[in-house]
This record gives C-alpha cells, sequence and structure tokens, in this order.
C-alpha cells in the first residue's frame, strides 16, 4: 500500500459539489462527492439518467465551469489539481494525460473534418516537433488498435457505420496514450452485438495498455463484466461503492439492487426487464433525506430525513440507513 | 454523376428562364413607344408617333412564336438588340457600362459585408455574455431595420455635403487620368455607397451567424475539440465556424448571383452608374431589349452562383456530394 | 482629379472666395464676357449618359448635349415662342405658300472645318424622307421636294399650305452630308459628333460628358466659356446638393422647396426662375354619355379648384390656367373680350345647378343620376410615376365627389396610361398637351380631326376625339396665310371654339423650375432682361453662348 503514497491515484474527486444556476433555482447536480480511481484501473460510474454522472466528470474535468456551473471542492488527475490550474496547463493535460469517449459517438466527430485531420489537429496541438508523417503513422497505429483499417483515416465521419465510429472515437481517444480515459456511455447508441465488441475491445486494449478508465453507464449489469470496481450514483450522490465482484454477489444497496434488476445481464439468459418504479428526484429542491427514499420499497422515518452517511461494509462503502446495527436485521429478514 | 445531374438541372432552369424572359414582357401593358411619348410630355412632333413605331420596330406583324424563334436566334449569336432607353446604343453597350461598376461596388460590399458580418457573428457567440458581444447584434439589427434610402441619404448628407469628406455623385473623378489615381479615385468614390451598403446588409449575417453559431457550440464534436486540447483558435475556425457557416453559404450565394441585379437605391442616391438604374429605367420605360438582357444576366449569375455554391458546398461538407 | 478635390475642399475654397471678394474684388472693376470659365449643367436627373450623339435618337435624354453641338436653321423659344435666325438667316413664302425658300448664312463651319451648305440641308432633309423612323415631325407628310439653289439657298416645295411646317422644320438639327451619307441614321450612335455649334465633344464617360469651346464658332468670339460639364444624375437630391456647394450651376429640375434647398443658401447667387411651357388638361372622353354633354362639361370645369391643384400638386410653379389654350407667355394673342369669357371659375354652387338645369337628380345615396335615370360616375386614369398627376386626379376626384359625382381612379404605369390615352379608353384624364410657339400650335391639334383617329387606334393629339368642321376650315386659313392679322383671328376664333365647347378643360399652365448660380458666371437672362428662355433643357444654346466666368 506504500505505492500509493508514491503515486498518486489517475482520478480523485473529493468532496466535489456541482449546482447548475436555472430559471427555477440550483440545480444540485453533484452533492458532496468523494471517490477515487487507481492508476490502470476500470472503475465503472453507474446510476439512471440523470443521476449526475457526466455533470461529475465533466465538472471535475473542468469541461463545464463557471459561470455555466457552480463548483465546490476539489478535484486531481494524476494529483495534479485541476480546479486551480492554470488554462494553458490544463490544455496541455487535456487528452495528453486524460482523454474521452463521450457519450455519442455519432456526434463526437466533426462532420466536415477527415478522420486523419481530426487527429493529426489533435497531435499538433500537444507536440512542438509535429509532423504529419509521423502524426499519420501513429493514427494507423490507434487505428489499428481499434480494428481498423487505416484508410478510413481519409473518410469523413458520415461515411462510417455506427461501430466504426465508436471505435474511431475509441482510438482517438489513444491517441496521445492517456493515463485515463473517460468514457461516458460509450455503448448506449450502439445495437447489441456491436455493444459486445466494443466493450471486449475497451477491455483489452485497457489490459494491454494499462491506462485507467471511468466507465459510465446506466447499465450496472454491463459494469459488473468489465469494471474493477464500481460506484454506483444517485441523485448527485454516491450510493454505494465497491469491488465488482462485490456488488454482483451481493449489492448492497436498495437502490443498487433495483439497478441491478432492471437490466438484463449481458452475458446471460435475457429475463424479465423491469424499471426501477418512480422518478428520480428534482434536483433543484432534492429530498433532505435518502434521495432515494421516495422510491425505496424499505424505507424507513430516517430515510426521508436524514441523508446516511457513506459507511464502509466489508470492503464496499454504501450510505444506507438500513446498514445501520439496529437496522440490519430488518434486511436480513 | 453528380455534376452531370446538376448541369442538366441548370441547363432545364436556364432554358425555362429565357422563355418566360421572353413572354413576360410581351404580357406588361403599354409600350415602349407610349413610354417615350409621355416622358417628352409633349413635346415632341406630330409625326412622333408613327417614327418611333418604324425605329423601335415595334408594330412589326409578326407572331409571338416567331418573334420568339427570332430571339432565341439572336440571343444565341450574342445579339441582344437595341435598347429603347438609350436608342440607339446597343444593349450590350448599356450593360458594358454599368454592369462592371455593379459588380464592382454590390460585390465588394456584398463580400465585405459576408466576411464582416460573420466574423461579429462568431465574435457574439463565442464571447456571449460580454457586453460588446450582446450590444452588437442589437445595434445591427436596428440598422437593417432602417429602411435604407434614409440610410444612405443621412451618409451622403453628413459625410459627402456637410463635413466634405466623401463625393456626394459618381464612381470616379472627372477627368482623373493615370492608374494609380483612377484606382484611388475609385475607391475613394465607393468608400460611402459600399459603408451604406455593408452597414445595413450585415446585421442579417451577424445575427445569422451569431445563432448558428450558438448551436453548434453545444455540439458534442465542438466540446470534443476542446477536450482535445485545441487552440481555442482552431477550436472556433474549423469546429464551430466551419459548420455554423454552411447554412449561411447558400443565402450568401444567392445575393452574390443578385448582385448583378444592382442596387437601385445606392445607385439613386449616390448617382452611382450602375445597371440597376439601367433596369429601373428599362422597367419603366418598357424597353423590352434592355430589360431581358439584365433579366437575362440576373438569371445567369444566379444559377452560375447556384452550380458554384454547389460545387463549394460538397467541398465544404462532405456529406453533399457522398450520398 | 481637379473635380475630385472640389468636394473635398468645396467649403473652405467658397469662405476663401467669400473673404477675397470683401477684401479687394467686390470694387475691381466688373470683368466683361472673355474667352475661359467652365459651366455644369445638369438639365435633370436621367441616369448615366448613353454614347449617343445622333441628333435624331428619340427620347430626351441627351438631346440638351446634342443642342449645344448641332444647330437647327432657326432657334424657337419654348416658353414665348419668339424665334431668332441661326443657320438660315432669313425665309420666305412664295407660289401661294407652298413653296420656301431659306436663305443660308455664309462662312459657317462644321468642327471638322467643312463649310455648311445647302448641300448638308438638302441631305439632312432627303435623308429624313428615306428613313421615315427619324422623321418625328412627320415634314415629309407635307414636303413635295428639297432642292439646293446654289451653296446657300434651299427651295422647299410643300403638297398644300401649312403655316406650322416652318417651325417642324426649322427646329431640325443640320448634320454634315459628307460624313452622314454611309450612315444608317436610325441605327447610328455618332459617338465623334460634328456639327456646327458652339461645342464640340472634349470626352465622353458615362457620369460625364464634356464639351469644349468650338473656336471656330460662327458667332465670332463666341461661346465665352471654355468647358461645359454635363455631369450625370440619378436624383433630383444630388442635383440640389450640387446647387447648394457650387459644384453645379445650370439646372431644370423640379423641387418643390427651391427657396429653401437652394436660393436661401445664398440668395445673391442663388436664383429661380420658371419656364412655361403648355398646358395640363383634364381629357374628357367626348364618345361616352354623359361626358358628351357640353353642360356636364361645364359643370365640371366649374367644380375644379384650380388655385389648389397649383399650389398643392405643384407646388405654386404651375398656376391656374385658362380655358382657352391660350398660356400666360402668349396673352398677346388674346382679346379682353376673349379674356372674359375664357376665364375659369370655381364655383361649386354654379355646377350643382348647371347640372340640376340639364336634367341630372340626386339619387337615394344623395349621388347624382344621369337624365336616363342611371348613377353618373366617371373613371379617371392617371400613371403612378408622374406624382403630380396622381395627386392632381385625385383632387379632382374629390371636387366631382362634392358636386354629386362618383369617380373611380385607376392608377397605372405610364405607358399604359399613354397608351389608354391615345386610344381613347378613357373616360377622363390629366394629360399634357401639344405646344408651339403660338396657341394656334397647341388648339389645332387638340381640337382638329386630323389628330384624331378611330377609337382603338392612338391619336396624337385630339385624344378626346372632338370633331367640328368649323376647326378644319380655320385650320385651313390658317395655314393658307402668312399675315399676322389672319393668324390672329383664327386664333382667336379657335380659342373660343375651346372656351365654349369645352371639349377638354383646361387646369393649370405648365410652369418648370429653373435653377442657376450667377456666384462664377455671368450672362444670365433676368426678370429685367429676359432675353431668352432660361431652361437647361433642349439645346440650351442662345443662353450659353451668352454666359461667361465672372473672372
Ligand atoms: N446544463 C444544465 N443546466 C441545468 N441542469 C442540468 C444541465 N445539465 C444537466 N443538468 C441536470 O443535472 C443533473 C445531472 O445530469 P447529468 O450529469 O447529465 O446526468 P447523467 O449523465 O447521469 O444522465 C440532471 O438533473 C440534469 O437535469
Ligand atoms: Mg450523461
Amino acid at each position: 500500500m506504500d505505492q500509493d503514497t508514491k503515486t498518486p491515484p489517475a482520478f480523485a474527486v473529493e468532496h466535489l459539489t456541482v449546482r447548475y444556476p436555472s430559471e427555477r433555482g440550483w440545480v444540485q447536480a453533484i452533492r458532496d462527492v468523494s471517490l477515487q480511481v487507481e492508476r490502470g484501473k476500470l472503475v465503472g460510474l453507474a446510476g439512471e439518467s440523470g443521476s449526475g454522472k457526466s455533470t461529475l466528470v465533466l465538472a471535475a474535468t473542468r469541461v463545464i465551469r463557471p459561470p455555466q456551473v457552480a463548483v465546490d471542492g476539489q478535484s486531481f488527475i494524476n494529483g495534479r489539481s485541476i480546479l486551480n490550474l492554470r488554462d494553458a496547463e490544463l490544455r496541455k493535460m487535456r487528452w495528453s494525460t486524460f482523454s474521452f469517449v463521450t457519450q455519442s459517438a455519432m456526434n463526437a466527430l466533426n462532420p466536415v473534418m477527415r478522420l486523419r485531420d481530426q487527429m493529426r489537429d489533435t497531435i499538433r496541438a500537444h507536440d512542438r516537433s509535429y509532423q504529419p508523417s509521423v502524426a499519420d503513422a501513429r493514427a494507423r497505429e490507434v487505428m489499428d488498435m481499434v480494428e481498423l483499417p487505416s484508410s478510413k483515416l481519409l473518410s469523413y465521419p458520415h461515411q462510417l457505420s455506427g461501430g466504426q465510429r465508436q471505435r474511431a472515437v475509441i482510438a482517438l481517444a489513444l491517441l496521445l496514450r492517456p493515463d485515463l480515459i473517460v468514457m461516458d456511455e460509450p455503448t448506449t447508441a450502439l445495437d447489441v452485438v456491436v455493444q459486445r465488441e466494443i466493450i471486449d475491445l475497451i477491455r483489452r486494449l485497457q489490459n494491454d495498455q494499462g491506462f485507467a478508465v471511468v466507465l459510465i453507464t446506466h447499465d450496472l449489469s454491463l459494469l459488473l463484466e468489465v469494471a474493477h470496481h464500481v460506484i454506483v450514483l444517485y441523485g448527485g450522490r454516491v450510493m454505494e461503492a465497491g469491488p465488482a465482484e462485490q456488488l454482483v454477489e451481493n449489492p448492497l444497496h436498495p437502490y443498487s439492487q433495483a439497478l441491478m434488476h432492471s437490466f438484463p445481464p449481458l452475458h446471460g439468459a435475457v429475463s424479465a426487464q423491469v424499471g426501477i418504479p418512480g422518478a428520480p428526484p428534482d434536483m433543484v429542491s432534492p429530498p433532505p433525506g435518502c434521495p432515494f427514499a421516495p422510491r425505496c420499497d424499505r424505507v424507513m422515518g430516517i430515510c426521508r430525513t436524514t441523508m446516511p452517511l457513506l459507511q464502509t461494509v466489508g470492503q464496499v462503502d454504501v450510505a444506507c440507513h438500513l446498514m445501520n446495527d439496529q437496522n440490519r436485521e430488518v434486511k436480513t429478514l | 454523376m453528380f455534376l452531370v445531374k446538376r448541369a442538366s438541372f441548370y441547363l432545364l432552369t436556364f432554358w425555362a428562364a429565357i422563355t418566360l424572359n421572353f413572354f413576360l414582357p410581351h404580357l406588361m401593358p403599354g409600350s415602349a413607344v407610349g413610354a417615350v411619348m409621355a416622358r417628352a410630355h409633349g413635346e415632341m412632333g406630330p409625326g412622333a408617333l408613327h417614327a418611333l413605331e418604324l425605329a423601335f420596330g415595334v408594330n412589326v406583324h409578326q407572331t409571338l412564336l416567331q418573334q420568339y424563334g427570332i430571339y432565341l436566334s439572336h440571343l444565341a449569336h450574342g445579339n441582344l438588340g437595341i435598347s429603347f432607353t438609350y436608342f440607339p446604343e446597343p444593349v450590350s453597350q448599356v450593360i458594358a457600362s454599368t454592369l462592371p461598376w455593379t459588380l464592382f461596388l454590390i460585390g465588394l460590399a456584398t463580400i465585405i459585408s459576408f466576411v464582416v458580418g460573420n466574423l461579429l457573428g462568431i465574435y457574439a457567440a463565442w464571447r456571449r455574455g460580454r457586453p460588446l458581444a450582446s450590444v452588437l447584434p442589437i445595434a445591427f439589427t436596428v440598422m437593417a431595420a432602417m429602411p435604407y434610402f434614409w440610410v444612405a441619404l443621412i451618409f451622403l448628407y453628413v459625410f459627402g455635403f456637410l463635413t466634405g469628406w466623401f463625393p456626394i455623385t459618381h464612381s470616379i473623378g472627372t477627368e482623373v487620368t493615370g492608374i494609380f489615381h483612377r484606382f484611388g479615385s475609385i475607391m475613394y468614390h465607393a468608400t460611402l455607397p459600399a459603408l451604406t451598403i455593408v452597414i445595413t446588409s450585415m446585421g442579417g449575417w451577424m445575427v445569422g451567424m451569431r445563432n448558428n453559431l450558438v448551436s453548434v457550440l453545444s455540439e458534442d464534436y465542438v466540446i470534443l475539440a476542446e477536450m482535445k486540447g485545441l487552440p481555442e483558435r482552431e477550436i472556433v475556425a474549423n469546429y464551430a465556424a466551419r459548420n455554423a457557416l454552411l447554412p449561411a453559404i447558400t443565402g450568401f450565394a444567392m445575393s452574390l448571383g443578385f448582385v448583378v441585379g444592382g442596387a437601385l437605391l445606392t445607385e439613386i442616391v449616390f448617382s452611382y452608374p450602375g445597371i440597376g438604374y439601367a433596369l429601373y429605367q428599362a422597367v419603366t420605360n418598357q424597353d423590352y431589349p434592355l430589360m431581358q438582357a439584365i433579366f437575362l444576366i440576373i438569371v445567369t449569375a444566379v444559377l452560375i452562383a447556384n452550380f458554384l455554391v454547389d460545387l463549394l458546398y460538397s467541398r465544404l461538407d462532405p456529406r453533399v456530394s457522398n450520398d | 482629379m481637379s473635380k475630385n478635390r472640389s468636394w473635398m475642399w468645396a467649403v473652405p475654397a467658397a469662405s476663401a472666395l467669400f473673404l477675397a471678394a470683401m477684401g479687394s474684388g467686390a470694387f475691381a472693376a466688373p470683368v466683361g464676357p472673355h474667352v475661359g470659365g467652365s459651366i455644369s449643367i445638369v438639365a435633370s436627373p436621367h441616369g448615366p449618359w448613353a454614347d449617343v450623339f445622333n441628333p435624331f435618337a428619340p427620347g430626351e435624354t441627351q438631346d440638351d448635349i446634342v443642342g449645344d453641338i448641332y444647330e437647327p436653321l432657326v432657334e424657337w423659344n419654348g416658353s414665348t415662342g419668339a424665334h431668332k435666325a441661326w443657320l438660315a438667316q432669313s425665309w420666305a413664302w412664295s407660289n401661294s405658300n407652298k413653296v420656301l425658300t431659306l436663305h443660308l448664312r455664309h462662312g459657317v463651319k462644321f468642327t471638322n472645318g467643312q463649310l455648311f451648305t445647302s448641300a448638308d440641308v438638302v441631305f439632312t432633309l432627303d435623308m429624313m424622307k428615306k428613313y421615315p423612323a427619324i422623321d418625328t415631325s412627320a415634314l415629309w407628310s407635307y414636303m413635295t421636294s428639297v432642292k439646293a439653289e446654289g451653296p446657300y439657298t434651299v427651295k422647299i416645295t410643300i403638297n398644300k399650305p401649312d403655316a406650322t411646317f416652318l417651325y417642324y422644320l426649322t427646329g431640325t438639327y443640320m448634320v454634315p452630308a459628307s460624313l452622314w451619307k454611309n450612315k444608317n441614321p436610325v441605327l447610328w450612335t455618332d459617338p465623334n459628333p460634328v456639327g456646327t455649334g458652339p461645342y464640340q465633344l472634349k470626352s465622353f464617360s458615362p457620369q460625364n460628358i464634356i464639351l469644349k469651346r468650338n473656336p471656330h464658332y460662327w458667332q465670332k468670339g463666341k461661346p465665352y466659356l471654355q468647358t461645359v460639364y454635363y455631369p450625370s444624375a440619378t436624383s433630383n437630391g444630388s442635383v440640389i446638393l450640387g446647387l447648394a456647394d457650387g459644384s453645379i450651376q445650370w439646372s431644370s429640375i423640379y423641387s418643390p422647396d427651391l427657396r429653401n434647398s437652394f436660393v436661401s443658401k445664398d440668395p445673391s447667387t442663388n436664383h429661380t426662375d420658371v419656364s412655361s411651357g403648355g398646358y395640363d388638361w383634364l381629357y374628357v372622353n367626348l364618345h361616352q354619355y354623359p361626358l358628351n354633354l357640353l353642360p356636364v362639361r361645364r359643370a365640371i370645369s366649374d367644380a375644379i379648384n384650380r388655385k389648389a391643384l397649383s399650389v398643392i400638386s405643384e407646388s405654386g410653379y404651375s398656376t391656374p390656367s385658362r380655358l382657352d389654350g391660350i398660356d400666360a407667355a402668349q396673352s398677346s394673342w388674346s382679346t379682353p373680350a376673349l379674356n372674359k369669357k375664357a376665364a375659369a371659375v370655381y364655383n361649386p354652387k354654379l355646377a350643382e345647378s348647371i347640372l340640376a338645369k340639364a336634367g341630372f337628380k340626386r339619387g337615394p345615396n344623395g349621388m347624382l343620376l344621369t337624365p336616363k335615370g342611371k348613377p353618373f360616375t366617371v373613371n379617371l386614369v392617371t400613371a403612378s410615376s408622374f406624382t403630380d398627376f396622381v395627386s392632381m386626379t385625385s383632387q379632382i376626384s374629390s371636387m366631382l365627389h362634392a358636386i354629386g359625382i362618383n369617380t373611380n381612379i385607376t392608377v397605372t404605369s405610364v405607358s399604359n396610361y399613354s397608351n389608354k390615352m391615345e386610344d381613347g379608353s378613357f373616360s377622363m384624364g390629366v394629360m399634357w398637351g401639344a405646344s408651339g410657339p403660338n396657341p394656334f400650335y397647341t388648339l389645332n391639334p387638340l381640337m382638329n380631326t386630323e389628330y384624331s383617329a378611330a377609337l382603338g387606334q392612338p391619336a396624337p393629339d385630339n385624344i378626346e376625339r372632338y370633331s367640328n368642321p368649323r376647326v378644319q376650315q380655320l385650320a385651313n386659313e390658317y395655314d393658307a396665310s402668312t399675315s399676322v392679322a389672319v393668324h390672329k383671328s383664327v386664333i382667336d376664333q379657335m380659342a373660343n371654339i375651346m372656351a365654349t365647347q369645352l371639349p377638354i378643360i383646361g387646369l393649370l399652365n405648365r410652369n418648370s423650375p429653373n435653377e442657376y448660380s450667377s456666384a462664377t458666371i455671368a450672362g444670365w437672362p433676368t426678370a429685367s432682361n429676359p432675353y431668352w428662355d432660361n431652361s437647361a433643357d433642349v439645346g440650351p444654346i442662345v443662353v450659353l453662348t451668352q454666359l461667361y466666368a465672372k473672372k
């Protein structure tokens, strides 16, 4: 464990709070969230749509920033405090230290530029000794990695299929050998077969190259197959966080359990798909207690008034009043 | 294939246009002779009516179809006929002496307006929230809403007459010789009219660009460009503006095409010798040959502009050509 | 470049001039006529010039300039009809007024050095026979032959006596036979004109036609001004600015408020006056009931407030006219008896009683019914671009409405309006009429059936289609005689017919303003010395040859 003190985590967030201004008041998208992603690890960020997953990573990397949002807390990548960095420094860090695979690969590529040029300009922006031939060689390499023919470098985005485009976006993310890649729902828009391929690809690349990944999805079951670690987010708060196999075997939080059941596992029989009844809370005036309380089938009086603290149960951190000793039995019933 | 399809489409359109161009003036009531008589206000002799009919070759006994055939064959030989207004000046001569000025002044003003308007639009969108970025669109929208005639008259009066900074008539000084002096004089004379066109037409481009760009800025590929750490300049130019510009290109092509129609009000206010006034004369004097020639030029220019835009568009937007 | 500068420094330069004048120049001896200086003339705004100097070209675009280069045999004063011998020194009728002998001035040269002789006159007139398209005065409908008798005498024979022939013949521009003999004068643009006039073309551009003095002009020592600029203009507005800043010295544009926009800038040098040029008439279609009834026309005439038309529609330049076609400048052709008969009155009450007497009754809606019991409605036609006519038409419409006549107004294009009027497919409309050196040139075309046509065919002048054999007789009497007394008597009788029969209704004497500046140029016609009509339009050479630079 003394390695941790020498090498900082790839990505760490401390007490992050993010609010969007809106006509009705502040939208409290992220509330006091802390988390860590160790180097070389694949960490899943799960939660229903609207739970704050995108906001968390975008605010932590200053892609969204004041005056669009109000941000409190700290965010570190490779130990450097992102929120306090000078613009020029941050610009240098972008893509070379951490890159993105954004939510919709359909629109992530500039429709009027060839793939090659969208790679070239990225390299040029970070390399003083930029040479087109060298850049193109690297572009071919990353195309190879995502199993796309390098001839596709001359294509425009609209000439690629959905799956090819997603691969191209991943290739782009690999371009500058980053330590961290944030992938925001990289497979949502794809059909199941292609989803499968992409997930396999990501896992393989991550294995081979050892970069850390934050993989955002609302599909918890998918995460459980590929992630080392899973963080479940709801209502802008961390509900549960722990090793993936722990969450598969034994999800502790009622929200995690509900989420597990709402998606069929990627490998396995397609069972009846059950959505979670009810809707996520209004984040302008979230419930004072547990954000899940209004939808929870094991809600208690305290849940509606007091936000439970994250507490460690075995290898897992859970924020649920059910985890308190006096409430344990209820759960095991 | 794409080109062949487009080209045949344009040829067909062209034929339809020249045919309309022939028949429309013949459906207008009144005659050129009547117009000349009317302008002379009774100062012409008693035989004028007959003489004019002879000179203009009207009242010739040919069917409309025969006349159409002659019109087409003359067109094919580049013979545009003789203007009634400037009789017996050939129409080609009238056009040769007015069109270059129009192309120069209105073309230049249109291009400046487009370039500056879009640059300001980019600024207003990219820097939105800043005071200047908020004021600019409003200021130029107000400018565009003011009647052009009025703006031009005020500029003429203030910067031409009162201060004497700029000439109040014509496109070049009298008896100016030497390439250098002529060029200087031409630019000097064009300043005020071009300025009035630019400031009154720029608002449209600017607001259009601003609105397009604001929506493009929230596109994923622009956000990704920023994530990639590209320099701001490149993001604006290659990712945001280039995509936001596409819808404006068609409008720009149309306005370039219509440049050859001239700008009547500009020409009237600044006594600028363009083709707009010639067209106005042609219409009021029922000068069919001149009218037809100018419409022909306008149609041709608009078609050419559209064709060029088709070509340009397929370069700017790769999605167009490869369907 | 010099022109260019003058815009920039107009204001300082003018004040410098003013100071100089105050200092010493004001009391220096006035400089008399001498060669030198220049003038800028904009007769009226009609856009960029065409490179056309053919004096036979139709339309009025360039005729003011052409008239400085080419000359007629006789100059006629547009306002008064007075004449001045020009290339022809004298003329005489013989053979019962069927042969006209013209004696040409000696020693007149074209600007290419060739002598102007009878051969050129014969050539010019023969060319008009060969090309009827340039014979805009239809001279060859009268002429049977033209012959030279020696280098300075021309004999013209016409088929029947016609006293107006002289006017139209002698107003024709003379061109050199040597240069025109191989030309088609209809289509020849004549870009390098060679004439006998006081000026010759120096340079052409669509924006400025520059004339220079003809040093060998037959009027020795004249003209005085070295250079004449004709800058093109597209709007009255820019001409007024040019007049006000001194860059234009002479124009004949119509502007409602010249006192403010021009004269008041410097009343000591900036002047306006008016040229009178015929009538504005209210034409009435005599083929339509009930407009063919004299009492109806009389009532309409009495219902019209001409003073209001003058002030509201013409800014007071054009003035209320008489009913007989004799305009203010030609009053010497009238008699006291005629003056009384031809005076127009404004009396709507009288108009109503005339109509009542003629059997017109008020209908249920208070508007008049004809004696046949039909509503009395007239249609007025006018052209949108003649804004003064539009305004007059709408005034007349409400004046007629006031006495119970319903009106509709059709506003259309100039050419459609003039076609409707000429073809007789109108009921009423305001329009100009012919005019000439005396009232006969007005009255005869308006009332003589020779100038009429069947309905549906264009009539040149008598568009109301008045028919009265007495008019024909009078016209023949006039044409057969060269005696002023006979002419006077014919005019008196024709004017009487016009004033009493009212085939059409006189509204205004058409006057148009002229603007000129005496700041740098002297020699203008003035109220005390009105030697010629001061219009810048239509070859203003009589005045132009008198003008000279003040220093
Ligand atoms: N630009 C914005 N302005 C206001 N509210 C926003 C904005 N973007 C997201 N939100 C709100 O923030 C919350 C979190 O959104 P988001 O981070 O997109 O969730 P997720 O990525 O988990 O679907 C939601 O309630 C959403 O409505
Ligand atoms: Mg999201």
